[in-house]
């Protein structure tokens, strides 16, 4: 636990955790690319792609879905190195034990997600791509979190004692706004999951498949209204009570953005829902299979949602920190714990 | 061996865990919860690679189903059924390994590449090809009814029956290569079938060969129960004189003639002629197709009197009984008409279902008699028997039912907004009222076979096709020339 009179710790944590993020969120970009455009099993091996050792595979003389898996494994690569990059510098420079630990649960995250990955391929089974689908926004969610945590602001942040700070004096930050951000984050994540399943389960062979994907379609339609709301709730007062204001409102354009998604995606692959058919009548719209722009549209759906859940896990550690989540001296911790969690 | 693997990853799961917890003393508050978090991710990653590994356990190879609705209508025993699904198995394989009997004439190289898990081999080839583009909509068994079956309007097509709605051929004959090459082409606009456009010609080729599979697949598995019903079943055993064997206590003995075609040559001959009567049709679409009279063809040069003149003889024609078009179409081209029938996809589910209730109700009133007889203190030996027998059916039967999505009716298209699912080439439109839609309520009102006299002549479908083609433009108030016999139906 550091204290006011620490030395300020290293930039490169910071740099890193920024780097990693930004080359995650590609990564998830590519990952659900290669599910929309079906090129998860361009190679059969991993570890080798067709044979050759993975990093000198090819890579830019090959097309189609090939293209589309190597990159998405050399990507991974290279979001592998960068949580490295970050672990060691976290150790170089660092004082907080929990977040050089922090920083070691990624490592241990990105090899599992790698190796998750490699198993989708090897074992060729739906269920490992929808389990791997899940678990790499969560990555992305936790590599995003290392960014507040290794800022600047979040050590100025820790000086409860200086009350005339501004962020000490105007920020309305609660247990109970912790507590929307967290929620906000949990339902975000739960509805990524869902959306996964209504993504991989009409490819399963399994007889229960149909059942499992009408399910989740209602399921996934109920979330996304309560995702907007506490999204947007949440928005509110992020906004009003002058807390991370740029994240919030961030996530408030997001949800916009993802429900258009969500229903260009549907027309993407199934054309219009049989209830809207009632309003628009007859149309000559039909769906290209394998088409470049419906992939990007698909695609996008699923960024956007880790995109959310990234945003809405900043959110929370941010407000956390602001109402002194790591100064127990300032309140009983148990008090504010039960007030998180209540 | 992946159990083995799975054990030491638990081994190493657990030992990272331990390692956690023994260094975690003395820690503040966000340090506990960041350990705590640090420690669910292992278990996280712990309970998700075990997860994955039970799934992979499960997952058992794809295969082939039978027919639900026709094996409990045909009454086929589960010891019969297993001997269809054999014989099925020997003629056509699996979803992994289809297998092109040579009498069928399908192309083998075509349907290994269509069929199987997908994937891409060294060369880049894609393989799997219709678990990778079609299965979720059309189903492993190509029943439509795969994953995403159910929210789908139309339901995707049910290739079992052999029956197919957009082709160049007569109303009762199979689709030629070119019309399901077309269909995968330009997908059907207006539903949620795709364009498969952007697939190579070879890949197209095998996908067609691969519905062509299913199609014929199923067809004969219709027919073989048929066979079995007709043909096989239980029945008293005859020594060569043909009389009845009979057992110590003078009843006759029972015994159930198995099916299988490989020992017995006399199944295997009959299984030779069903197939040959499914390939028939096949074989000869190519002599099916509808070729409109040169002569008759309009002219790309028409004037707009010529057209117009056309279009008039056309209307009159939509809106006469003797084309009756606006029955279904509606007064007014909005596809208002008759909307309560069924395609036959439908109307196979709906008899099913039918009867099913039915059954129920016969069992109820069974029921009561038997009470009545009870009461009457007469016999109820043998009424009780058929009711046994009836319940036993019904048991089979429900599950059957209630598996249908529910039922729709099969709706006239709406004329005016110049969607035409089939293609909008004035040959498709021709070809469309000609033949009718095969499947559904639709008919044709030109030649039903190559050669014969049709309802209408060759110039007045190309008329009616004129008209179809200008409805859109025109204003739906116009006066039309008859009333619809149901014009008063349709104004409440
Ligand atoms: C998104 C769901 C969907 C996918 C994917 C799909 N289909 Fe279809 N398909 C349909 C629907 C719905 C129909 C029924 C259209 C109708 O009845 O008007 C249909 C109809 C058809 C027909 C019958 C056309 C006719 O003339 O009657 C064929 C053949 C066909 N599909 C083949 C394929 C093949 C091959 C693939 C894969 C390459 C495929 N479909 C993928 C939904 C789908
Ligand atoms: C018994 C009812 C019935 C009658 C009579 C009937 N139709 Fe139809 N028609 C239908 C139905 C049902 C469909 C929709 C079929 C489908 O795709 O499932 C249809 C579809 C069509 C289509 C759309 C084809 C496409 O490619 O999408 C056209 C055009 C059409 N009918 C024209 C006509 C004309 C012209 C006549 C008179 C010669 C006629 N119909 C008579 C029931 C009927």
């Amino acid at each position: 636990m550091p204290s006011a009179s620490t030395p300020l710790p290293s930039r490169w944590p910071h740099r890193w955790a920024w780097a990693l993020a930004c080359a995650t969120f590609p990564l998830v970009w590519w990952g659900g690319f290669v599910t929309a455009t079906g090129s998860g099993m361009a190679f059969k091996d991993w570890l080798t792609s067709d044979g050759v050792f993975m990093p000198i595979y090819p890579w830019l003389s090959s097309t189609g879905d090939k293209f589309i898996e190597h990159g998405h494994r050399l990507l991974g690569m290279l979001a592998g190195m960068l949580t490295i990059a970050l672990v060691v510098s976290l150790y170089l420079g660092e004082p907080r034990r929990w977040v050089r630990r922090y920083g070691v649960a990624l490592l241990i995250g990105v090899i599992a997600q790698g190796v998750l990955g490699g198993m989708r391929v090897v074992l060729d089974e739906r269920l490992l791509a929808l389990i791997h689908g899940c678990t790499g926004p969560l990555f992305f969610a936790a590599a995003a979190g290392m960014i507040p945590v290794t800022s600047r602001r979040w050590l100025a942040e820790s000086t409860p004692a200086d009350e005339s700070s501004p962020s000490a004096t105007t920020s309305m930050a609660t247990p109970k706004l912790l507590r929307l951000a967290i929620l906000t984050a949990v339902l975000a994540y739960l509805q990524l999951v869902v959306g996964a399943v209504v993504r991989h389960s009409p490819l399963m062979l399994t007889e229960g498949a149909p059942r499992i994907f009408q399910i989740a379609v209602y399921f996934h339609l109920l979330l996304a209204a309560a995702v907007t709301f506490h999204v947007l709730l949440l928005a509110h007062k992020c906004f009003w009570g002058r807390v991370c204001r740029t994240p919030a409102l961030s996530l408030a354009l997001l949800i916009g953005l993802q429900l258009l998604l969500g229903v260009s995606t549907w027309m993407m692959k199934y054309g219009f829902p049989q209830w809207a058919a009632r309003f628009v009548g007859e149309t000559g719209h039909f769906n290209r299979a394998d088409d470049l722009a419906s992939a990007v549209i698909v695609t996008a759906h699923g960024a956007v949602g880790s995109l959310i859940v990234a945003l809405a896990v900043v959110v929370a550690l941010r407000v956390g920190r602001q109402i002194g989540f790591p100064h127990p001296a300032s309140r009983p911790s148990s008090v504010r714990i039960a007030g998180v969690l209540a | 061996m992946r159990r083995r693997a799975a054990g030491r990853l638990i081994a190493v799961v657990a030992e990272a865990t331990q390692y956690i917890q023994r260094h975690q003393n003395n820690s503040t508050i966000p340090d506990r919860a960041m350990k705590l978090t640090s420690r669910y991710s292992v278990l996280f990653t712990a309970a998700t690679a075990l997860v994955a590994l039970v799934g992979c356990e499960q997952a058992p190879a794809p295969r082939f189903h039978l027919n639900p609705v026709v094996m409990v209508s045909n009454e086929i025993s589960p010891e019969y059924q297993q001997e269809v699904a054999n014989v099925l198995a020997a003629m056509f394989g699996t979803p992994d390994a289809p297998y092109a009997l040579p009498e069928s004439g399908l192309n083998q190289q075509r349907l290994t590449l269509a069929a199987g898990a997908a994937w891409s081999d060294k060369q880049g080839v894609d393989r799997g090809l219709y678990r990778k583009h079609c299965v979720h909509c059309h189903g492993i068994n190509g029943d439509g009814r795969g994953p995403t079956a159910r929210f789908l309007n139309p339901y995707p097509r049910d290739y079992r029956q052999g029956v197919f709605k957009f082709k160049t051929t007569f109303n009762p004959a199979k689709p030629t290569d070119a019309d399901l090459r077309r269909v995968l082409n330009n997908g059907v606009p207006g539903t949620s079938m795709p364009s498969f456009s952007l697939l190579t010609e070879s890949e197209v080729d095998a996908l067609l060969e691969y519905v062509k599979y299913l199609s014929i697949r199923g067809e004969m598995e219709t027919k073989l129960a048929q066979y079995v019903y007709d043909e096989l079943g239980e029945a008293e055993k005859e020594d060569e004189n043909g009389n009845p064997v009979l057992d110590e206590d003078g009843n006759p003995v029972m015994e159930r003639p198995p099916f299988d075609p490989a020992t017995n040559p006399e199944q295997g001959e009959v299984v030779k002629e069903i197939l040959t009567e499914v390939m028939a049709p096949w074989q000869e679409a190519s002599d099916q197709v509808i070729v409109p009279a040169e002569d008759g063809i309009p002219e790309d040069n028409r004037t707009p009197e010529e057209i117009g003149e056309s279009v008039a003889k056309g209307r009159e024609l939509f809106y006469g009984t003797k084309a009756n078009c606006f029955t279904c179409h509606g007064p007014t081209g909005l596809g208002d008409g008759q909307q309560n029938d069924y395609d036959i996809w439908s109307k196979e589910q709906k008899a099913f279902q039918d009867a099913t209730a039915q059954l129920q109700e016969s069992i109820v009133s069974q029921q009561k008699e038997i009470a009545r007889l009870g009461r009457e203190g007469k016999e109820t030996d043998e009424e009780e028997a058929k009711l046994a027998a009836d319940e036993a059916t019904l048991a089979l039967r429900q599950p059957v039912a209630h598996s249908f999505y529910p039922i729709r009716n099969a709706i006239p298209r709406n004329l005016r907004k110049g969607v035409y699912r089939g293609g909008r080439r004035r040959l498709d439109l021709y070809c469309r009222v000609s033949a009718g839609i095969a499947g559904t309520p639709m008919p044709g009102v030109g030649a039903a076979a190559p050669g014969a006299q049709g309802t209408l002549s060759d110039e007045e479908i190309w008329n009616v096709v004129d008209y179809v083609l200008n409805l859109p433009y025109e204003p739906a108030s116009n006066p039309q020339p008859a009333l619809p016999w149901n014009s008063d139906q349709i104004a409440n």
